[in-house]
């Protein structure tokens, strides 16, 4: 049987892959950064998240194109369509996690610095969740592992719980709180949280496309549990 | 009905609307001592669109021919195993091949209409059949079966081969429909067609599979993911002989096939 290599699609599946590893790097950065910025109430190092978010949105139209090209000039099947429809799912929740990252950014201006404002720890243990969260996720896109990206869900389950607890936390700073600003203050905090949460979600979202790249099968693992009865 | 005592249980299965239309069993075809094609298994299912893709050499067009007995015209061509229609192997002693090919019609790639009016053309199989209806009503609902009617209407006396290639080959299938068989082979039925009537060919194809179960060979894969609903990948061994590697839903085969040969073909990795 002889071997034919489409070597130009085989270029530009490369490139597809190394453009969304880079938009997940870029968008750790975000988070990374953001957090630090919140740490320090760092009003230029927020500004530079929202620098590089801008850097995300434009990357994320650009892979869109590129699959656009690569399915109506390649007539892509199996896995290479599965990689295709993969980065086009991946890089809008990729994008959003870059919107997450940038919304703790956002809160910085609003906390007031002349306050002694009480950041939950819990917030420090999720940044961390979440970061390692998206990182090993890219990192399951790269080698196309199954196991590592299955490693995910689980930590999301622990990103739930902090933000449970932190939520309460929260609410109840604030029925403690007298002085409108510090309400703010403590208010902003919050969505910090959901941010993070939120952030949280979106990478087990990706690591679930990997399984998909990977399996062709898709697992929903964030699922809703809601008890309906009062 | 074939000319053969059917059991009660295999009319029954027809009637019943039986999942398989018919079912190659073990069959290995040979060309002289050269081995074509090797255990081959597959079920057709009744009133589905089934394609047979592959590389050149595969064995897929031989496999089409054997289950109408085509390859029968073949003098060294010979089947081990078997091919049931109806429950019944087409390929036992009694069994009469052209009733076999009235019920299995084949549409081939060449578009290969008589030389005689569009008239006769779809009339002749029939007449042949010893048909005693309405002859004129059966021609033209042979030719409404073939998304041809509209376009030859007015000039059912002119001779075929004045069509261009679409629309002949749409009269093949006009004639091979108007002997009303069960199943219908298509050998490449496009291949030599342009992009337009290449298009109009597969939706044909799609409305006649609502009264006929249609097996197509096919070197268009994206003709194959359009028009089936499930797909059988072949590929040829190192001995030259062909074998079935794949068979499942045509959905499943494109997105996620199980055998990385399939793979290979189907992603243009291997030729």
């Amino acid at each position: 049987m002889s071997v034919h290599i489409r070597e130009r699609f085989e270029r530009k599946l490369s490139e597809l892959r190394d453009r969304i590893l880079h938009i997940g790097s870029l968008v750790e950065q975000e988070m990374t950064l953001a957090l630090t910025a919140f740490e320090g109430l760092d009003r230029a190092l927020a500004r530079e998240v929202f620098a590089l978010d801008e850097q995300v949105n434009a990357e994320r139209f650009e892979v869109e194109d590129l699959c656009l090209q690569l399915i109506v000039t390649q007539q892509p099947m199996a896995r290479d369509l599965r990689l295709i429809v993969t980065a086009i799912t991946m890089v809008v929740d990729l994008e959003r996690m870059g919107d997450q990252a940038k919304g703790v950014a956002k809160v910085i201006p609003h906390l007031h610095d002349h306050l002694e404002l009480v950041k939950p720890p819990e917030l420090k243990e999720m940044g961390v969740l979440v970061r390692s969260m998206i990182s090993q996720a890219m990192e399951a896109y790269a080698t196309s592992n199954v196991e590592l990206a299955a490693t995910i869900p689980p930590m999301d389950d622990d990103v739930d719980r902090l933000y449970a607890k932190v939520f309460t936390q929260i609410m109840y700073m604030m029925t403690e709180v007298k002085d409108p600003h510090q309400a703010e203050s403590t208010y902003e905090l919050l969505r910090v949280a959901r941010e993070l949460e939120r952030y949280g979600d979106l990478a087990t979202n990706v690591a679930e496309r990997v399984v998909y790249m990977v399996t062709g099968e898709m697992v929903e693992t964030n699922v809703d549990r809601v008890d309906w009865a009062e | 009905m074939l000319n053969l005592k059917m059991n009660p249980s295999s009319q029954e299965a027809i009637q019943d609307g039986g999942k398989a239309a018919v079912e190659v069993r073990g069959v290995n075809i040979f060309y002289g001592a050269f081995q074509a094609v090797r255990n081959v298994n597959l079920s057709v299912q009744k009133g589905k669109i089934t394609a047979m893709i592959g590389p050149s050499g595969c064995g897929k067009s031989t496999v089409l021919r054997s289950i109408n007995r085509m390859n029968d015209l073949i003098p060294s061509a010979r089947l081990e195993g078997q091919v049931l229609f109806g429950g019944q192997d087409i390929y036992a002693p009694q069994v009469d091949p052209v009733e076999v090919r009235r019920h299995i019609g084949m549409v081939f790639q060449k578009p290969n209409p008589f030389p005689k009016s569009i008239y006769d053309n779809v009339a002749w199989g029939a007449k042949i059949n010893g048909y005693k209806g309405n002859m004129d009503e059966l021609v033209e609902q042979s030719l409404r079966g073939a998304a041809l009617w509209g376009e030859v209407k007015d000039k059912l006396q002119q001779s075929a081969l004045g069509l261009s290639g679409g629309q002949q080959q749409r009269l093949c299938i006009a004639r091979t429909i108007a002997v009303k068989p069960n199943i219908i082979l298509m050998d490449e039925p496009a291949s030599a067609l342009d992009p337009i009537a290449t298009l109009c060919i597969e939706d044909l194809m799609r409305e006649l599979a609502q009264e006929y179960t249609i097996i197509v060979v096919t070197h268009n894969m994206q003709q194959a993911a359009r028009v089936s609903d499930f797909t059988a990948f072949f590929t040829v061994g190192d001995d030259r002989t062909g074998m079935m590697v794949e068979y499942g839903p045509t959905e499943q085969i494109f997105t996620n096939p199980k055998d990385e040969r399939t793979e290979g073909y189907i992603t243009g990795r291997f030729g």
